[in-house]
C-alpha cells in the first residue's frame, strides 16, 4: 500500500498588487509533518504586508493545527481567509474556532 | 398622409412585432424584446415594462435595458402603478419627468402586468402614436396571456410528473440515475424505488410498463405507488408480487410490466427476491467477482395462470458487495442478445466495485451508452453494502504515517458509500484524533519501551460509521477544554472532533488511549 492517495502540499506567496494583500495559497494536504512550512509562509507574508489572504480552497486536508497557525498569522497582519465550500475547513469550523472574529472569512463554491 | 397609408404602416409595424415575439421563448424575454421593438417603432426613449407576482414583488425590464438592480424612474414607476388595475386595451398619456410625455397602458386588466413608454422632452404624443401603441400593446397583452397559461401548464405537469417518479434522496448506500426516453417528458414507463421497512430491512424495486412515453408514465406511476403499500404490509418479495398482480390487472394497460422485488435484510446481510419477467439484477462482490440474481423467475405482472404462484429466493450480501437493479433500455442493443448486453453491464460494475456508489452509477450511465444515445427509457438502482471494517496499524515514531491512515480511510469511507461531506467530516475528526496520539504517544516513556503502535479502524453500519484511534502510550489532555475554547491552542482538535460527529468519547487508561468517534448516516 502506498500512500500516493495524499496529495504532496505545496504552499505559495503570490504579492498583491499596490496596497493589496499578500496571498499565501496552500495546496493538497496539511499536517503534523508540513504544518512548519504553512506557518512560515503566513509569517513571511505578514512581514512583508499588514494584509494576508490565506486561500485554503485548494487544500485537501487539514486540522486545529492549521487553524492555531492561522490564528498566529491572524494576530500578526490583518488576515482574510478564502475557505471552499466543500473542503476541510468550513465556515462553520472556523466559527467554532472563534476565528472568525478576528479574521475574514470568504467562502467561495 | 392618408388615413389608409397609416393604417398600412400600422399592420406592418404590427406583423414585424408580432414576428419578433413568436421568436421568444421564456416571458422575460419577451418582454424585453416587445420593449426594445416598442422603443423603436415609436421612437421613444425609454421602454418598461412591469411584472407584478403573486406576492407582488415586481421585476422590471426595458430597453434601453436596466441594469441590475437599477429601478425605473419615480415618473414611469408612478405610470406603471397607475394603470395597472385599468381595463385591459386602455391608454393613458402622464407627464414624464423634466416636460417629457409618458404613455402607459395595463398588460392584463388584472394588475400583474404594464408597459410604461417615455418621449423626448417637446415631443407631444400624436393621436397616430396613441392609436400604434394601443395596437401593439393589445398583441402583447395576448402573447403575454398565451406565454403565462403555457408556464402554468408546465408547471404543473413538472410537478406531477416528480411526484410519480421515486424520491431522489434515497438512504445512505444507494444511488440512482434516470433518463425518460420521450423528450421533454421527465418520466417514462420505467421506475425504481426504495422503501425503508421495519427491521433493519429496505424494499427495492425495479420496474418496466410496456410502451413508452406519457401512457406508459401514467400505469408506471399507479404501479409503483402500489408496489410501494404492498411491500409494506407483505411478508416477503413473491407474496408482494402476487398482490401486485391483482392490481396490475384491474388497471388497462398494466398486465405485461415487468418487475424485480427485493428485500434486503442489512442486519443479516441478504437479499431476497422474486422476479417477474425483469432482466436479472448484478450482484458484485468487494474482490470483483459477479453473479446474476437470475432464480425466482416467471411470468410479469397479471399473466399467471391461477394456479401458478410466485416463487423468491435468497442471496448472500457480502461485506462491501455490490448491487445492481436496472431496466432493459440499459443493456438492450440493436443486433444483440439481450444476454450480451448484461454481460457487459456485469463486467462494467464489477470493475467499479470498490467506488462510491454515486460514481458507479455515473460510470455505468455512461459507459453503456449506444453511440446514438439510450434508445428506450433507463432506470438504474445501486446499492452498496457496508464494507468489511478497516484496521490499519502504524508505528508512532514516523509522523509520515499519518499520509497512509488517511490514504487508507478515503478509501474505505468511497468503498462504504460515504456521502463526501460526511467522509471529509470524519476524516478531519479521525485525523485530529491521529494527529494527537502521533504528538503524545512517545512522550514521557522510558529509553528502551516497546515501540508505540498506533491503530484506526472503521467500520459501516447500515446508518452510522464508528471508528477508533487507539495509541498503546498516554493521552494528553490538549490545553484548552471543550467549553472555554483558547483560541490558537490545539484543544481546538478536541472541540471540532465533538463539532464533526455525533459522539466522541475519550477513554485513557495506564496502557493506552482509546477514542471513539461515532458519526450518523442520514437514514
Amino acid at each position: 500500500m502506498t500512500n500516493n492517495a495524499s496529495p504532496q502540499a505545496r504552499f505559495d506567496l503570490l504579492p498583491g498588487g499596490e496596497g493589496e494583500p499578500v496571498t499565501v495559497r496552500a495546496v493538497g494536504d496539511i499536517d503534523l509533518t508540513n504544518i512548519g512550512q504553512f506557518q512560515a509562509a503566513l509569517e513571511q507574508a505578514a512581514a512583508v504586508c499588514s494584509a494576508v489572504t490565506a486561500d485554503i480552497t485548494a487544500v485537501t486536508y487539514c486540522d486545529s493545527a492549521a487553524i492555531r497557525a492561522l490564528f498566529i498569522a491572524a494576530n500578526q497582519a490583518r488576515l482574510t481567509i478564502q475557505v471552499a465550500a466543500a473542503g476541510p475547513i468550513t465556515e462553520t469550523l472556523l466559527k467554532i474556532s472563534g476565528l472568525d472574529q478576528i479574521a475574514t472569512v470568504v467562502t467561495l463554491d | 398622409m392618408t388615413a389608409e397609408r397609416l393604417a398600412g404602416q400600422r399592420e406592418a409595424t404590427l406583423a414585424g412585432f408580432a414576428a419578433a415575439l413568436a421568436a421568444t421563448g421564456e416571458i422575460s424575454e419577451m418582454l424585453t424584446t416587445a420593449a426594445h421593438e416598442i422603443a423603436a417603432a415609436a421612437h421613444a426613449s425609454q421602454v418598461t415594462t412591469a411584472l407584478w407576482s403573486s406576492n407582488d414583488s415586481l421585476a422590471i425590464t426595458g430597453w434601453p435595458r436596466y441594469a441590475p438592480g437599477q429601478d425605473a424612474s419615480t415618473a414611469v414607476m408612478g405610470a406603471l402603478d397607475v394603470v395597472r388595475h385599468q381595463p385591459a386595451a386602455s391608454v393613458t398619456v402622464l407627464a414624464g419627468d423634466e416636460g417629457a410625455s409618458l404613455l402607459a397602458a395595463p398588460l392584463d386588466g388584472v394588475g400583474s402586468s404594464a408597459i410604461a413608454v417615455e418621449f423626448p422632452a417637446g415631443r407631444p404624443v400624436s393621436a397616430e402614436i396613441r392609436e400604434l401603441f394601443l395596437v401593439l400593446t393589445s398583441h402583447l397583452a395576448q402573447v403575454l396571456a398565451k406565454a403565462r397559461d403555457y408556464e402554468q401548464t408546465r408547471a404543473v405537469a413538472l410537478t406531477l410528473q416528480h411526484a410519480i417518479l421515486a424520491p431522489m434522496e434515497l438512504p445512505h448506500g444507494f444511488a440512482a440515475r434516470y433518463t425518460p426516453a420521450v423528450p421533454p417528458l421527465e418520466v417514462g414507463g420505467d421506475w425504481y424505488d426504495v422503501i425503508p421497512l421495519p427491521g433493519q430491512r429496505t424494499g427495492v424495486v425495479a420496474g418496466d410498463c410496456v410502451g413508452r412515453g406519457l401512457p406508459a408514465a401514467a400505469i408506471m406511476g399507479q404501479l409503483r405507488s402500489a408496489s410501494r403499500a404492498v411491500l409494506l404490509r407483505a411478508p416477503g418479495p413473491a407474496e408482494a408480487l402476487t398482490d401486485l398482480d391483482t392490481f396490475a390487472s384491474r388497471i388497462p394497460g398494466a398486465e405485461c410490466t415487468s418487475v424485480f422485488c427485493a428485500i434486503i435484510d442489512h442486519a443479516a446481510g441478504t437479499v431476497t427476491y422474486s422476479c417477474a419477467g425483469h432482466p436479472p439484477p448484478v450482484l458484485v462482490t468487494a474482490a470483483g467477482q459477479y453473479q446474476l440474481l437470475d432464480g425466482a423467475r416467471s411470468l410479469p405482472l397479471a399473466l399467471l395462470p391461477p394456479d401458478w404462484h410466485r416463487s423468491q429466493e435468497t442471496a448472500v450480501l457480502p461485506p462491501g458487495a455490490t448491487l445492481m437493479l436496472y431496466t432493459d433500455g440499459l443493456v438492450e442493443r440493436r443486433n444483440q442478445s439481450l444476454d450480451k448486453g448484461i454481460d457487459a453491464a456485469a463486467v462494467t460494475l464489477a470493475e467499479r466495485g470498490q467506488d462510491h456508489p454515486d460514481q458507479v452509477a455515473d460510470h455505468i450511465m455512461s459507459a453503456m451508452t449506444p453511440a446514438t444515445g439510450y434508445e428506450d427509457d433507463v432506470a438504474v438502482l445501486i446499492y452498496r453494502h457496508p464494507p468489511a471494517p478497516l484496521t490499519v496499524q502504524v508505528p508512532a515514531d514516523d509522523p509520515t504515517c499519518l499520509a497512509l491512515l488517511r490514504a487508507r480511510l478515503r478509501e474505505w469511507l468511497a468503498a462504504a458509500g460515504i456521502g463526501s461531506r460526511e467522509a471529509t467530516d470524519i476524516m478531519i475528526a479521525a485525523g485530529e484524533a491521529a494527529a494527537n496520539a502521533f504528538e503524545h504517544a512517545t512522550t514521557g516513556r522510558p529509553a528502551g519501551a516497546a515501540s508505540v503502535q498506533i491503530t484506526l479502524t472503521a467500520r459501516a453500519a447500515p446508518s452510522m460509521v464508528q471508528l477508533t484511534v487507539a495509541d498503546t502510550g498516554s493521552w494528553r489532555s490538549p490545553p484548552a477544554d471543550r467549553e472555554q475554547p483558547a483560541p490558537g491552542t490545539r484543544g481546538h482538535g478536541v472541540i471540532f472532533m465533538h463539532a464533526l460527529m455525533d459522539d466522541v468519547t475519550i477513554d485513557p487508561s495506564a496502557h493506552g488511549t482509546t477514542v471513539t468517534l461515532t458519526k450518523d448516516l442520514k437514514p
